[in-house]
C-alpha cells in the first residue's frame, strides 16, 4: 500500500512567511499538469499498486479547476488501484472559492478539505502577505459545507510576532465553533530566504519567546480537548476517526510516492526528491525522464531512525511490537541508554505496548527525536 | 656574473596601506621580473590571507635584473617587509640584509605613526633611505606639504622621489635611484663564508629553506655548512634566488640574497638570525644576530574535538616553521581539557594563525581570551609569570602584580588631539611628550598597559579621530597595577577557560558586560543556568539563561522526513561542537566573548 502525495507548486501569490516550494502562478496550469500526468503515467509503469491516499498539496491546489483535478484523477485511477473509500485530500485556500466549484471538487472524487485559514484577525492576515480575509474564509467554508464535504480540516499558525494571547484564543474559539473534522496548529518557524526571515534580521520582526509560544500551545490542546477533539499528533487534533489517514503514513514512516515539482517519495526502499524548479520538471518529463533532483538508499539505521522520531510525534507514540515485527529488533536494544536518559528525565513514557513523548516532553519533541538521530 | 659592485640590497617600508605593495609589484614588472600576464596583485603576498587582507605577513625576497642608464646591469634584491604594527620584528630581521630603504608615504595622508617606527628601524640599521612619495595621482594629493613633514622628520625633501604606483608613474626613477643612492654591499669574496639567515619556510620536499644575506665569502651545493649558534652541520644541496618563483644556481656570492637548502628536518636547526658559515673553514665571529621575538599576547587554543589534539599539535608545528615569532606549549584546562598556551606578536597575528589553522589544517578549534603576560611577586618573596589567568594565584599570596606597559606612539590632525589624550586617559595612560612635526599634525606618545590596547583600542582610535589617527607602538617594560582575577561561573561552576585578569577599577563593569554577553551567547538549555562574575568568593554580577520551553518542529512538508532529518541531525552536531562543562554546553564564540564586550 502506498499514499500518492501530489505537489501543485503555485499559489496567486506568496505568503511572507512561506519557504515551501510554490511559485506565483502567471499564466495557465496546463504544461505543468500535463508533465504531472506524465509523472503518474511514469509510475504506473512500476506496476498496479494500491493506494490508502491521495493528497493535493501545495502551493495552492484549488488553483486547479474541479476539471483539471478530474484529469489527473483519472489517470491516477487508470494506473494505480483506487478503493472507493480512500482519503482523496485537497488543500484549499479560501480565496477563489465558490460553492460551484467547491460541488465540482466532490464530484470528481475529492473527500476531504484542508483549508488554509492561518490566522482569523484582519491585520494579522495582512501582515503575513494572506491573500484572503476573514470572510472569505467563511464563506468557503459554508459552501464546503453546502458542497458535501463532511471532512474538512482548518489549518492555523500560532507563535505569530504581532498576535497577542487573547488573539490566538479568539482565532481557536472562532474555528471550534464551526466544529471541523480536524485542526492543524502550527508554530510559526522563520525559515531562510522568506521575508520574514529578512525582516526578523533587520530587527523589523521580533520572534516569540518560548514561554508565549508555550502558553499558546498548552492552552489549545486543553481548549480543543474540551471541544471533543483529539491531540493525536503534536501539530494535530481530530473529531473521533477523522486522523488524516495520508499523515499518518508519514508518521508511520510508511511509503508513498511524492508527484510533482519539489515532492518527497518513499518507495521501495528509496526517498526520491524531485527537482524544485517548475520549468525543469516539465522539461524532464516531456522527455519521459522521473525528475529527481535526488534519491537515495535508505539504510536499516536510518528507516529505524526515522521511525523512531516521526512515530514519536503521535501521541499514542511508537509500538514496541511494530517496530520489533518490521525490524527485528526492541528499540530499547539500539537507544537503551538514551531511552533510559530521557525516562529518567521524565520526557519520554513507556508503557507495555508503546514509547511515547510525556507531557513534558511533548513541547520540547526536537530534545527527545536528536536521541534518535 | 654581476660584480659585486653592481648588487644593490634594498627593502620597501611604508605605514600600511601606503602602496607598498603596489609599488614592489610595479618594480617587479618594469624590471621584466614579471611579464605583464602573470601580474597578479600583491604578488609578493602569497598566502591567500595576505591577499584577502591586503597585508603582507612573511618577508620575501625577489632578484630584480636590471639594466640602468649607465648601461651597465644590476643585480636588485628587493626584501618585502611586514607592513602591521604586530609584525615589526620582522621588518627588523629584512632590513638588517639590506644597505637600502624605499620610505615610501602616502601623497595625501603624509607621515604617519609606522612611517617614523619604519624610519627608526632603518636608521638604526643604518641604511640609505629614499623617500617615495606615492599615489600622486590622487585628486586629494598634497605632495608638497608631505615634503615639508620629510624636513620635520629629519630627510631632504629634495631625495623625495614622485610615483604613482598604480599608474606606473616615476618607476624608472626609483630604479635608477636604487641604483645611484644605495650603497654595494661591502664584504669580503675570499673571506670564509658568513651569512645572515633573515627568514625561512619550511618544504616538505626540501625540508627547512633557509632566506639568506651572503655578507662574506661564497656557498655552493655540496658544501659542509655549520650553523654558528645551532653548531650543527648539514650538506648544502641547493642555492639559488627568487623571481619571485624560486631559481636554481651554481653558486651565491658576498652581497647576494637569495635562498639556501640543506635538508635541515627540523626548523629549530636554522634559527632565523643565526649566521652560516663553512664547516671546513668557519669564520671567527658570527654575525650580529637579533633578539628573539618575544610574544606579547597569550591565549589558550584547544581542540573543539578531544581527539584533535595530536593534530593541532602537528599543525602548530608546522606554523612555527615559517612563523618564528609563535610560541606554544601544552597546556591543561579543567574546563576545555587538553590545549595550548600560544604566544603571538599581537591580536592580528593570533587571529591569522586562528584562521590559518581552521582554513589550512581543517581544524575545529576554541580559542580563549587573549592574556598579556604578568610579573607576580608572591609574598613569600618568589617570582612568577602569568600569562593564564587561571594560573594567577589566590589574592592573599600576591604581594605584587606587574603588568607590560608599552610606549604608544600616535599621530594625528590637530583637531583631534583631545580625543586622542581622552581615549589614552580612560585607557589608564600616562602622557609622555607631544610634538608638532607641521602645525596640524600632532605626534602624541602615551604610556598605556599593553593590556588596555590589546583589544579594541586602535578600532576606537580609529572612530575618534575618523580614521586620520595612526598607532605604533613597542614594548616599554613592567609596572605595577592593581590587578584582580575575575572568574566566571556558569551553572554554579567556575570555568577557568573564562577567567581574565582585569583592573580593580574597571572589575565591576567588565563582570557585568561579560555575564551579559555570556547570556546573550550560551543558548537556552533543558535547565536554567545562571551566568556569574566573582572576584575572589564575592559575586559581582549574575545573569540567567532561561531554560528552553519549546523546541519542536511544526510542519512536514509534503512528507518531507529526510529533511526533517538533516535538521535534527544539524542541531544534534550544532550541539556536538559546543563545549560541555559540567551539564552545560557552551558554544565556541563564549570564549572570546571577552574581545566582543562594548565598551560604550
Amino acid at each position: 500500500m502506498f499514499g500518492m502525495y501530489i505537489h501543485i507548486p503555485y499559489c496567486t501569490r506568496k505568503c511572507y512567511y512561506c519557504d515551501f516550494n510554490s511559485y506565483a502562478l502567471k499564466g495557465s496550469l496546463k504544461e505543468y499538469l500535463e508533465a504531472l500526468k506524465r509523472e503518474i503515467y511514469l509510475y504506473g509503469q512500476f506496476g498496479f499498486r494500491e493506494l490508502s491516499s491521495i493528497y493535493f498539496g501545495g502551493g495552492t491546489p484549488s488553483l486547479c479547476s474541479p476539471e483539471e483535478i478530474r484529469e489527473v484523477l483519472e489517470k491516477v485511477r487508470e494506473l494505480f488501484f483506487v478503493p472507493d473509500d480512500v482519503e482523496i485530500t485537497l488543500e484549499a485556500n479560501p480565496e477563489g472559492l465558490s460553492l460551484e466549484r467547491l460541488s465540482g471538487y466532490r464530484d470528481v472524487g475529492i473527500n476531504r478539505l484542508s483549508i488554509g485559514l492561518q490566522a482569523t484577525d484582519e491585520e494579522i492576515l495582512k501582515s503575513l502577505g494572506r491573500p484572503h480575509s476573514l470572510e472569505d474564509f467563511s464563506l468557503a467554508y459554508q459552501w464546503a459545507n453546502q458542497a458535501g464535504f463532511e471532512n474538512i480540516n482548518v489549518d492555523l499558525i500560532f507563535a505569530l510576532p504581532n498576535q497577542s494571547f487573547i488573539q490566538w484564543q479568539e482565532s481557536l474559539k472562532y474555528v471550534a465553533e464551526l466544529a471541523p473534522t480536524h485542526v492543524s496548529l502550527y508554530n510559526l518557524e522563520i525559515h531562510p530566504d522568506t521575508l520574514f526571515h529578512k525582516w526578523f534580521n533587520q530587527g523589523k520582526l521580533r520572534a516569540k519567546e518560548d514561554e508565549e509560544e508555550l502558553e499558546q500551545y498548552v492552552w489549545a490542546i486543553e481548549y480543543l480537548q474540551g471541544k471533543g477533539y483529539q491531540h493525536y499528533e503534536v501539530s494535530n487534533f481530530a473529531l473521533l476517526g477523522r486522523q488524516a489517514k495520508h499523515n499518518l503514513v508519514y508518521w508511520h514512516n510508511q511509503h508513498y510516492f511524492g508527484l510533482g515539482a519539489g515532492a518527497s517519495g518513499f518507495i521501495s526502499g528509496e526517498r526520491t526528491l524531485n527537482v524544485r524548479n517548475p520549468e525543469e520538471y516539465i522539461t524532464l518529463l516531456q522527455q519521459n525522464i522521473l525528475p529527481y533532483a535526488e534519491r537515495f538508499e535508505v539504510t536499516k539505521e536510518i528507516e529505524m531512525s526515522e521511525t523512531m522520531f516521526m512515530g514519536l510525534r503521535l501521541l499514542e507514540g511508537v509500538s514496541l511490537e511494530m517496530f520489533q515485527k518490521r525490524f527485528g529488533i526492541s528499540p530499547y536494544s539500539i537507544w537503551g541508554q538514551e531511552i533510559e536518559d530521557l525516562v529518567a528525565k521524565g520526557y519520554l513514557e513507556t508503557s507495555n505496548t508503546h514509547l511515547r513523548l510525556s507531557r513534558k516532553g511533548l513541547p520540547l519533541a526536537n530534545q527527545v527525536f536528536m536521541a534518535f538521530v | 656574473m654581476i660584480p659585486q659592485k653592481n648588487i644593490r640590497n634594498f627593502s620597501i617600508i611604508a605605514h600600511i596601506d601606503h602602496g607598498k605593495s603596489t609599488l614592489a609589484d610595479r618594480l617587479l614588472q618594469h624590471t621584466g621580473t614579471v611579464a605583464d600576464r602573470e601580474m597578479q596583485e600583491q604578488l609578493l603576498d602569497q598566502m591567500d590571507l595576505e591577499r584577502e587582507r591586503g597585508i603582507t605577513i612573511k618577508a620575501q625576497a625577489v632578484r630584480l635584473d636590471y639594466r640602468a642608464q649607465d648601461g651597465q646591469g644590476y643585480e636588485l634584491n628587493l626584501i618585502d617587509t611586514p607592513g602591521h604594527v604586530d609584525f615589526s620584528y620582522e621588518v627588523s630581521r629584512s632590513l638588517a640584509a639590506c644597505e637600502g630603504a624605499l620610505l615610501v608615504i602616502d601623497a595625501a595622508q603624509g607621515v604617519e605613526a609606522q612611517t617614523l617606527a619604519n624610519l627608526y628601524l632603518a636608521l638604526e640599521h643604518d641604511l640609505e633611505i629614499i623617500p617615495v612619495i606615492n599615489k600622486i595621482d590622487l585628486p586629494n594629493a598634497r605632495p608638497d606639504e608631505v615634503k615639508e613633514e620629510l624636513v620635520e622628520i629629519g630627510l631632504d625633501p629634495d631625495d623625495a622621489i614622485l610615483v604613482s604606483a598604480k599608474e606606473g608613474w616615476g618607476i624608472d626613477d626609483v630604479l635608477e635611484a636604487i641604483v645611484k643612492r644605495v650603497p654595494a654591499p661591502k664584504g669580503d669574496l675570499e673571506a670564509p663564508l658568513r651569512a645572515l639567515i633573515f627568514d625561512s619556510h619550511f618544504d616538505s620536499y626540501k625540508g627547512v629553506i633557509a632566506y639568506i644575506r651572503l655578507v662574506d665569502g661564497v656557498v655552493r651545493p655540496g658544501m659542509e655548512i655549520r650553523m654558528m649558534a645551532g653548531k650543527k652541520t648539514f650538506e648544502v644541496t641547493d642555492v639559488g634566488y627568487f623571481r619571485p618563483k624560486g631559481v636554481a644556481v651554481p653558486e651565491l656570492r658576498t652581497g647576494e640574497v637569495g635562498f639556501l637548502a640543506a635538508t635541515v628536518k627540523d626548523v629549530r636547526d636554522c634559527r632565523v638570525g643565526d649566521t652560516i658559515t663553512e664547516a671546513k673553514r668557519p669564520a671567527s665571529q658570527p654575525l650580529p644576530g637579533y633578539r628573539k621575538a618575544l610574544p606579547m599576547v597569550f591565549a589558550g587554543i584547544y581542540p573543539v574535538d578531544t581527539a584533535d589534539y595530536e593534530d593541532l599539535r602537528e599543525a602548530l608545528e608546522k606554523l612555527q616553521l615559517n612563523d618564528a615569532s609563535l610560541a606554544f606549549e601544552p597546556e591543561t584546562s579543567e574546563a576545555l581539557g587538553f590545549g595550548f598556551r600560544c604566544g603571538f606578536l599581537g591580536l592580528l597575528h593570533m587571529e591569522i594563525i586562528r584562521e590559518r589553522l581552521e582554513r589550512e589544517y581543517q581544524l575545529e578549534i576554541l580559542t580563549t581570551a587573549p592574556s598579556v603576560e604578568y610579573h607576580v611577586t608572591l609574598e613569600s618573596g618568589n617570582e612568577l609569570i602569568v600569562d593564564n589567568p587561571a594560573d594567577l594565584p589566590q589574592p592573599h599570596e600576591i604581594a605584587m602584580i606587574a603588568e607590560p606597559v608599552v610606549l604608544a606612539s600616535i599621530m594625528t590632525p590637530a583637531e583631534y588631539v583631545g580625543a586622542v589624550m581622552e581615549l589614552c586617559q580612560e585607557r589608564r595612560g600616562t602622557y609622555v611628550t607631544m610634538e608638532y612635526p607641521t602645525p596640524n599634525r600632532v605626534h602624541v606618545q602615551y604610556k598605556l598597559p599593553l593590556a588596555e590596547i590589546m583589544y579594541d583600542f586602535f578600532d576606537l582610535l580609529k572612530s575618534r579621530t575618523r580614521g586620520y589617527a595612526t598607532l605604533d607602538y613597542s614594548l616599554a617594560g613592567y609596572q605595577p597595577g592593581d590587578m584582580v582575577r575575575l572568574d566566571i561561573l556558569v551553572g554554579g561552576q567556575k570555568v577557568d577557560a573564562l577567567s581574565v585578569i582585569v583592573h580593580r577599577e574597571k572589575s565591576q563593569i567588565r563582570g557585568r558586560q561579560l555575564v551579559e554577553k555570556l547570556r546573550s551567547i550560551i543558548p537556552r538549555q533543558m535547565f536554567e543556568v545562571p551566568i556569574q562574575a566573582s572576584i575572589g568568593q564575592k559575586v559581582i554580577a549574575r545573569e540567567t539563561v532561561k531554560a528552553i520551553r519549546k523546541d519542536v518542529l511544526a510542519k512536514c512538508y509534503g512528507g518531507d522526513i529526510s529533511r526533517k532529518r538533516k535538521l535534527l541531525e544539524k542541531q544534534k552536531e550544532g550541539k556536538k561542537r559546543m563545549k560541555q562543562v559540567g551539564n552545560v554546553e557552551i558554544p565556541q564564540e563564549a570564549f572570546m566573548a571577552v574581545l566582543k564586550v562594548d565598551e560604550d
